[in-house]
């Protein structure tokens, strides 16, 4: 493994700075991007679940007249 | 020309989008995050320094995919926009929100990465007289416009239809960003790239390819998903989506709902 | 037809009864500049290099002034629903309604554009085609802003939300108009720049009472 090589590579022969700069910023807003888009269908989705259990509690506490009653 | 038809009238049902592009969304999740590894590393380790610009030129594999796909955001938005004033299909106004947002951060990032190549390139990071710089800036206020529109209006059907006409009206502005490299000549060169003429070598523009099928796929990838969830919020109270919460629905499998798997394939 | 003459007609008769809101942004555009001359200390040389961008961004800002209310008041009061009802003649109607808007704002600047050329310190053979500048550029100003008071006629604080959607969409009109002017001022007579902000100003004319209309529409139903 050419030690000498690599530093030539990873310092991108003086223009190092610009050309990591510019990569890693746009793996951090991709990344962010991806992890954005799952966290909100992930807790959308949970939100929804947590909806659904809290109606069929309801509907199962409230007897059906009474439920009538409230709708009107 | 009937299987169109039938695409076409599909459409119009949010519930069958939903469960339909759910595959898509895990392979083009996929496919993006394989291309565009391969194409980064291509470019960053095999793709030979340009004789002119030296190692900054690689900055090319993320610069140049992300303000394409930026501008193929917008002309999707103007199109999603189009068939929503015209056809009223409620999918439209889907796309036109979920994808405001990612259109934003891609066209943000593509002024950046353009930035910082052009301090090695050229000696700045930015010049007020370059019109392909100035309109891509354009595109990002109109993009901040079309947020700023859609939170003003109350009635969200009548925002939809406000963000499609304001998104219709901005398309004037990205024939402008392609033209105008050649109509005015500052900083960006005449195009090295149209669908006919390569102007660079084989070892240059490859993995430039690879990066930009997988920045389109990320592209459908974010759409679909963001489409998937406004979907599921707009359709909140319906029974199909009570079944599918509740693994009942063609496609559903087993109801695992770690945050690692929601949403992501089924 | 009759239906275009009929509103500007209306509309030159409610400008001359509001000469209030009319002549506000004018004089607005008159203070702003008076404003920059104050603040450049009065240097006739830097005045004279900074007029073109600030004559065209003060522009730019007082239509938005000019535009903020410009379909409020007959929203407020059904008389937009009454126009848009008409159904063919509701286009005629619209395009009435723009050109007034222009009358009463972009022609007032072209008229007034020796007096703010001589603040900014400007010589004296440059105002006709100052004044051409100005009558090319400030019709797309006026067009492209009534689309978006169209838009966002029915929203709160609609002023600022106006200035973002439009402005970036009235950037080429800035560039041109600084150019021609900065170029008028260097002894050139500027063509190209007065074609292309003449051919700008055209296409708006046509496009934006469509554009307008639809917006407003949506605005109905709110």
């Amino acid at each position: 493994m050419d030690v000498d090589a690599f530093i030539q590579w990873a310092t991108m022969g003086q223009h190092g700075f610009y050309v990591w700069l510019a990569y890693g910023v746009s793996l951090v807003v991709l990344l962010l991007v991806i992890v954005q888009t799952r966290m909100e269908a992930s807790s959308l989705r949970k939100e929804l679940e947590l909806e659904m259990q809290l109606k069929a509690r309801e509907s199962a506490l409230v007897p059906a007249t009474a439920r009538e009653g409230q709708q009107s | 020309m009937g299987v169109l038809k039938r695409l076409w009238h599909r459409l119009g049902s949010p519930r069958w989008f939903f469960h339909m592009m759910a595959p898509w969304q895990w392979w083009l999740g996929m496919l993006s995050a394989l291309l565009l590894l391969t194409g980064t590393f291509w470019g960053l380790v095999y793709a030979p320094a340009d004789y002119q610009q030296g190692e900054s030129f690689r900055i090319i594999y993320v610069h140049v995919p992300t303000v394409i796909v930026a501008q193929s955001v917008y002309m999707a938005l103007g199109v999603a926009g189009f068939v929503l004033l015209v056809w009223r299909m409620k999918l439209a106004d889907v796309a036109l929100k979920a994808i405001v947002p990612f259109g934003m951060a891609l066209t943000a990032l593509g002024l950046f990465t353009g930035a910082v190549w052009g301090r090695p390139t050229w000696g700045t990071y930015w010049e007020w007289t370059d019109a392909r710089l100035i309109s891509t800036l354009i595109l990002l206020f109109l993009y901040f416009g079309l947020y700023a529109l859609r939170e003003s209006i109350s009635s969200a059907e009548a925002a939809g239809r406000a963000c499609a006409i304001l998104a219709i009206v901005g398309l004037v502005n990205i024939p402008v960003i392609k033209y105008s490299v050649e109509w005015w000549t500052t900083l960006h060169q005449g195009e090295t790239i149209t669908l006919t003429r390569i102007r660079m070598p084989p070892e240059m523009y490859i993995p430039l390819l690879i990066n930009l099928l997988g920045m389109y796929c990320l592209f459908g990838y974010v759409l679909i998903a963001r489409m998937r969830s406004e979907i599921l919020r707009r359709e909140r109270d319906t029974t199909w989506v009570g079944a599918w919460l509740r693994g009942e629905e063609e496609g559903a499998g087993t109801d695992n709902s770690n945050g690692k798997g929601a949403l992501h394939g089924r | 037809m009759s239906a275009f003459a009929g509103q500007l007609v209306r509309e030159l008769q409610l400008a001359g009864r509001a000469r209030a809101d009319v002549l506000n942004p004018v004089i607005f555009l008159l203070l702003a500049i008076t404003l920059f001359a104050l603040a450049l200390e009065g240097k006739p040389e830097v005045l004279r290099e900074h007029a073109a961008g600030i004559l065209w961004v003060l522009v730019l800002l007082t239509n938005m002034l000019a535009l903020d209310g410009m379909f409020r008041r007959d929203l407020d009061d059904g008389s937009l629903e009454q126009l848009l009802l008409s159904a063919d003649a509701a286009i005629f109607a619209l395009l009435g309604k723009l050109l007034v808007q222009w009358l009463v704002t972009g022609l007032l600047i072209v008229l007034l554009s020796p007096l703010l050329g001589m603040i900014l310190n400007l010589p004296a053979t440059v105002y006709p085609l100052l004044a051409l500048v100005l009558l090319a550029g400030t019709p797309a100003v006026s067009f492209i802003g009534a689309i978006g008071a169209g838009l966002t006629a029915g929203a709160r604080r609609g002023g600022a939300l106006l200035a973002l959607l439009i402005l970036p969409l009235l950037v080429p009109v800035l560039i041109f108009g600084v150019s021609a002017v900065n170029r008028a001022l260097e002894g050139e007579a500027p063509r190209a720049e007065l074609y292309w902000l003449g051919a700008i100003s055209l296409a708006s004319l046509m496009a934006a009472p469509f554009a307008t209309q639809a917006g407003l529409r949506i605005t109905l139903e709110q």
